[in-house]
């Protein structure tokens, strides 16, 4: 009887460790597909780096590190779309889809600027197929998500420009330049503001503020010098 | 039972049948490589378990090491040291110095027994041990002692009068075991040990018992002579030195035996003084006595007697059919190395898939991306809003003609 019980007791041992084996050759496997998909990633091979990262999840639908690869794949994608100007509203719906499932297997504050990035990218997309698109939500959350990404304030100050919230849009210009005073386009547009409302003084101001701050922006040194030139003209011409 | 998770009977990995008694069985078991001898009472009987416990405090090199006791399926049992000597009734007639050696050392052990309060109980020629290898390889102390020879007392504790041809009258009455009954049966063990046979021969307890109660009629030293082992001068000296010893031993009324072992201890003294003629030459007797002795193991043939229970044994390194307990299977150890070994793989393994898993080249590679993308953006922003919006407000400026 003894003999049986200690057999049991080495044999249930023996299982459990056989199990935990197991176990551990799965997440080998896994490891191994989490290294192909890294390389992958790393290399600029995105559509591999997807398929590996895929199947890392199908195991493991809660792993961080393979969600998180699969979700720069898909940005890296939707990214090289946007170079080639291709559509690319398909590629970030996928990717924010993939950031949003990320963001509940990571809370950390690691994953933050890219999601809020992927955002700002979709709205873009989805102003680019639509106009009319109401994307200031995504925005909002994308600017909550990251404080610092003046793509964002910048995209919604232009949408606030078009739905004729030209101060609130100013408000935000003005604050994107004092925070980042190397954001060329912050500067080219809230000059634009001014110019449109003709204020051709302001715009000069503001556009040969950000060529003082850029002066390589082709941008702002161009319209600084149209502004400076238009002024002397209107001079000139006795209107100002 | 000496208190431990895991007896020593659970950790038999061999073991054999020495010798089947009426008392008890007893076996050669092998644990972990070592050897201990199993003795397995038979239903009726037991050992004094106080007697046990009490006698496992004492540590003299003349006593055997009790290592574990209790009782496994209703059934008593001891494990102790195994002995490499022989048991010396396997012996024959040992010569009356080796004898009176041996008998001072079994005394001595007898007083350190008694000083935890502890009697014998079952002396007879059986339960004393005559070592061989450690005296070859002997110590000061077993040079000291005996010039070699060690005698070692095994078995105490037992329930009843032990041995019926060395037990003492009054043990027959039912009294228990006391200094007076062991100084009586040392009497007749060595008388065995003199003769090469028991004193008193008797069928049965009741005419043990009588003819115990009667050993003053008994004339030893006529006994001795009868064997024609003293018909010389030198055996009348021996005769004429051991009466001192019969006189104080074997006495039915235990107030006239001697006073306790250091009395004993005394008498052998002088005894020897006689009989062996000195240190020298008591040395040169035992050391004789001891390559005998050797010279039979050599020779398994010898008197075909040598090769009883706590004679030099092989140590069974399997289990042999008809042990009476049950015990881990003999190699127990493969199961444990392999068992180790699966470990030792897993441990390498976790070691790998830690190298694998822990990928930090996912958020490196997150952060470079994040990097490229914003610093690519400002460019392209500044580019695509103003050129339209500028453009088409410069259609309404007035342009300067002047230039």
């Amino acid at each position: 009887m003894q003999i049986r019980d200690v057999n049991i007791r080495l044999f249930s041992a023996a299982g459990g460790l056989v199990a935990i084996f197991i176990a551990m050759v799965l997440c080998a496997c896994n490891g191994n597909d989490m290294n192909r998909g890294d390389d992958a990633l790393r290399i600029g091979d995105y559509d591999r780096a997807v398929t590996n990262f895929s199947k890392v999840l199908d195991k493991e639908p809660a792993n961080r590190d393979a969600r998180y690869g699969l979700a720069i794949a898909y940005y890296a994608i939707a990214e090289d779309r946007e170079r080639l100007r291709e559509k690319t509203l398909e590629s970030w719906e996928r990717t924010v889809r993939e950031f949003k499932i990320l963001s509940v297997v990571d809370s950390s504050d690691k994953i933050k600027p890219m999601y809020s990035t992927a955002l700002f990218y979709l709205a873009r997309a989805m102003l680019a197929e639509n106009a009319q698109a109401k994307v200031l939500p995504l925005l909002d959350q994308s600017i909550t998500l990251d404080q610092e990404n003046y793509f964002s304030y910048n995209l919604k100050a232009l949408i606030l420009t078009s739905l004729g919230e030209t101060d609130e849009a100013k408000k935000i210009y003005a604050y994107i330049v004092t925070r980042e005073p190397k954001f060329a386009s912050a500067y080219v547009n809230l000059g634009n503001l001014y110019w449109n409302a003709h204020d051709y003084e302001s715009a000069w101001d503001i556009w040969s503020m950000g060529h003082e701050a850029l002066p390589q922006d082709a941008v702002l040194a161009k319209w600084t010098r149209v502004a400076e030139d238009s002024l002397k003209a209107m001079v000139y011409s006795g209107k100002l | 039972m000496r208190k431990s998770e895991k007896t020593l009977l659970d950790s038999v990995t061999g073991g054999c049948l020495l010798h089947q008694g009426g008392e008890a069985s007893i076996y050669l078991l092998n644990i972990g490589g070592a050897s201990y001898i199993l003795k397995w009472y038979n239903d009726g009987y037991s050992f004094d378990e106080d007697v046990v416990e009490r006698a496992y405090k004492v540590r003299t090199p003349g006593l055997y090491h009790v290592e574990e006791w209790g009782k496994r399926n209703g059934n008593p049992y001891l494990i102790y040291d195994y002995v490499d000597g022989f048991a010396s009734d396997k012996l024959g007639r040992i010569p009356v110095a080796v004898a009176l050696v041996a008998l001072r050392q079994v005394a001595s052990t007898l007083s350190a027994l008694r000083k935890q309060g502890v009697s014998h109980g079952d002396l007879s020629p059986a339960n004393v041990i005559f070592t061989v290898e450690n005296a070859r390889a002997a110590g000061e102390r077993a040079k000291v002692a005996g010039f070699g020879l060690r005698s070692v007392v095994i078995d105490c504790g037992i329930v009843g009068p032990g041995a019926l041809a060395y037990a003492a009258p009054e043990r027959f009455q039912g009294r228990h075991a006391d200094e007076k009954s062991d100084l009586f049966s040392l009497g007749l063990l060595l008388y065995r040990w003199i003769a090469g046979e028991d004193l008193i021969s008797a069928e049965g307890y009741e005419q043990f018992a009588e003819q115990m109660a009667n050993v003053e009629n008994l004339n030893v030293s006529e006994k001795l002579y009868s064997t024609l082992a003293f018909d010389s001068s030198e055996g009348a000296v021996q005769l004429k030195a051991l009466e001192a010893l019969w006189a104080g031993l074997l006495r039915s009324d235990p107030s006239e035996r001697v006073e306790d072992f250091d009395e004993l201890d005394e008498i052998i003294e002088i005894a020897l003084d006689k009989v062996a003629g000195g240190e020298i030459s008591l040395a040169a007797h035992i050391s004789q006595f001891l390559e005998s002795r050797l010279a039979e193991t050599e020779n398994p043939d010898f008197n075909g007697s040598v090769t009883s229970d706590n004679t030099v044994q092989k140590v069974p390194n399997a289990l042999e059919k008809g042990l009476p307990f049950v015990v881990c299977k003999k190699n127990n150890w493969l199961k444990w190395g392999a068992l180790g070994a699966l470990i030792l793989i897993l441990i390498l393994i976790v070691l790998l898939l830690s190298s694998g898993t822990m990928s930090f080249g996912i958020d490196a590679t997150g952060d470079r991306l994040l990097k490229r993308s914003r610093s690519m953006e400002p460019s392209t922003e500044s580019e695509k809003t103003p050129d339209l919006k500028v453009d088409s407000l410069l259609l309404e400026l007035p342009v300067p003609t002047t230039e």
